[in-house]
């Protein structure tokens, strides 16, 4: 059943890397040639502020739910200083269950929304794009930052990761291999 | 009553170790529930709407441009550079050290990957030239944290986002360009800090300049040094926004790290694309959620609440310096950069308005504060990286940045009550 899990959770994250990578490249380009075409021969693309802005919602929320699963979410205090190592992992268990229950609260409200600007027939000032297949990223992606806690909750569990956040130090440290 | 219990419930999440983007979705859905009208949606509303922010898609950009950068053998090539420069003069290792410290930093945008990149190729250096352990641990370990001032700085990025009000509007652009000076300051006071206490016992290898050996590393670092300068000039001649500058950044550092320096191959730049967005999409989820509780707090008047709160208080703007100045400096030992501008920022800067105080100078001062912040224990993560990277007691690292630490608290002094250090370049080029 884990594996199972695991699979999907694989097979979407390769669906979301290749998102970042060419939803990235477009943005660059567009917000470039935007800006070279307005100074070179006065004529930019007036879609070009608001197709990056979109770009921008997409990948913010979808690189968030990347980075959930790799454990890079930012943390506040220091919980590994403060608990002691039999402790801790039952402290971030809870933290956990948290994280999960606010998440799940806000993409609830964030369907909401996106049904009220569906059911109004909002659509974008320039593109003329409906705006909920702009904003559908948000629950969606919340949705997922969700049940990937779930999944850091289980490795928390066997042992696998010390604590919630742990990517983003492992990768400093990683950094300073590199170099 | 529920104010307090709010600030009680964000602090036990704090403490046993929540992400900071729950945190701030509990205390913005509690006020919103409790002490506002209860338009939860509205959260989800603002959170969209943030894209409307123009500057906010400058944060993705310049991570981006930081990572490829600093992908590449960048570090190497800036202190090459530095040490043609200065290298031979008495203390010259320690002034390339700063140097280098400085754009890096810049370029890179982190503190404590400076101090990673930069320390593990000066340490073994500056030990070599006889500099003292502790001299070198504190240098390496404090001047990384320079860069925050200058652009491109993704903290100023943000300060801009969530301190701005429709009345007070504040301009990367102006930020820029203000941090400039006060950056150079604080370099230059490390620096002869430097050369005052190690050019007795130091010594150069090759004590003489060598033109030769400055033309090669000249054209081996000038593209990463100028980064910095393009950008500066390209948003002050009108050419492009802030946002645009750091567009025009990705497309330099990638066509310079792939076709000038050859130092990183095209297929490596989707990981660097992927690695910078999940870095940027932590980021972007707390922003957005901080968005939305200034939101809250500017329709309830809050901050304006808190101000004059702080003036029945404190009667002088000098005071008033002292007094946030005091609190940036402890809380900057508790809380990393990005939380404190985004969780204390909203409040200060409406504030110091209030006092009549430049909104810009503030945000400078801020900024220095909290750049302290990386260097102070228990939680500056500055002294952290150091301690694991030159393979230190943390106890050693602590004691070896304090005169460093003492130094960088000198320049807060001078850029709090000097308005003119962070105002001079904004109003010339107003």
């Amino acid at each position: 059943m884990n594996r199972f899990f695991e699979s999907i959770d694989n097979f979407y994250a390769k669906l979301e890397k290749i998102f970042l990578v060419i939803g990235v490249s477009v943005m660059t380009l567009v917000v470039f040639f935007d800006l070279l075409f307005r100074n070179l021969f006065d004529g930019g693309f007036i879609w070009a502020k608001e197709l990056a802005a979109f770009l921008m919602i997409w990948v913010g929320f979808v690189g968030a739910s990347l980075a959930t699963k790799a454990n890079k979410h930012l943390i506040v205090g220091i919980p590994e200083k403060l608990f002691p190592a039999k402790v801790l992992p039952y402290v971030s268990l809870f933290v956990n269950f948290i994280v999960f229950s606010v998440t799940i609260f806000i993409a609830y409200l964030g369907f909401n929304y996106v049904a009220e600007t569906r059911e109004f027939g909002e659509t974008s000032l320039v593109l003329n794009i409906p705006l909920w297949i702009v904003q559908i990223i948000i629950p969606v992606s919340l949705v997922i930052i969700a049940f990937r806690f779930v999944g850091i909750g289980i490795q928390i569990f066997k042992g696998k990761i010390s604590s919630i956040g742990a990517g983003a130090k492992e990768e400093l440290t990683q950094k300073g291999a590199d170099n | 009553m529920i104010e307090y219990l709010i600030v009680v419930i964000a602090l036990i999440c704090i403490v046993i170790g929540t992400p900071l983007f729950t945190i701030l979705a509990i205390i913005t859905i509690c006020s919103l529930q409790f002490l506002g009208d209860g338009m939860l949606t509205e959260m989800i509303a603002d959170m969209f709407n943030a894209v409307n922010k123009d500057v906010l898609l400058a944060i993705p950009f310049f991570l981006i441009a930081g990572q490829i950068m600093t992908h590449g053998s960048i570090a190497k090539r800036l202190i090459e550079f530095a040490k043609s420069l200065v290298g031979w003069m008495p203390g010259g290792l320690a002034v390339t050290a700063i140097f280098a410290c400085l754009f890096f930093a810049a370029i890179s945008g982190s503190s404590p990957v400076t101090v990673i990149a930069i320390g593990t190729m000066m340490y073994p250096a500056l030990i070599k030239e006889n500099y003292k352990e502790n001299f070198s641990v504190g240098l390496l370990t404090s001047a990384g944290s320079l860069g925050i001032l200058i652009p491109p700085s993704i903290p100023m990025i943000i300060y801009a986002i969530v301190v701005s009000t429709p009345a007070n509007v504040i301009s990367v652009a102006d930020l820029f360009i203000a941090g400039v000076i006060p950056g150079l300051l604080i370099g230059l006071l490390l620096m002869v800090y430097a050369v005052i206490t190690q050019k007795e016992h130091t010594y150069a290898i090759n004590s003489s300049f060598s033109f030769e050996q400055f033309k090669i590393s000249f054209k081996n670092g000038i593209l990463a040094v100028i980064l910095p300068v393009i950008i500066l000039g390209g948003i002050y001649s009108g050419f492009f926004t802030p946002t645009e500058a750091a567009a025009v950044a990705v497309v330099y550092t990638f066509i310079v790290e792939v076709f000038i320096h050859k130092d990183i191959k095209i297929k490596k730049l989707p990981e660097i694309i992927i690695q910078s967005t999940s870095m940027m999409g932590t980021l972007f989820l707390i922003i957005v959620i901080a968005i939305s509780f200034n939101q809250f707090l500017a329709l309830e008047r809050i901050p304006y609440q808190a101000a004059i709160w702080m003036k029945s208080i404190v009667s002088s703007p000098l005071m008033f310096l002292i007094v946030v100045n005091i609190f940036l400096l402890i809380l900057g030992c508790f809380m990393d950069i990005m939380s404190a501008i985004l969780i204390v920022g909203p409040l200060l800067g409406p504030m110091a308005i209030e006092f009549g105080i430049d909104p810009i100078h503030f945000a400078i001062i801020f900024i220095v504060n909290m750049e302290i912040g990386y260097l102070t224990p228990p939680m500056g993560i500055n002294l952290f990286v150091a301690s694991s990277i030159f393979e230190k007691k943390i106890g050693f690292v602590i004691k070896s940045t304090l005169p460093f630490t003492m130094i960088l608290l000198f320049a807060l002094i001078l850029i709090s009550y000097i308005p003119a250090i962070s105002l001079f370049l904004v109003e010339m080029f107003r």
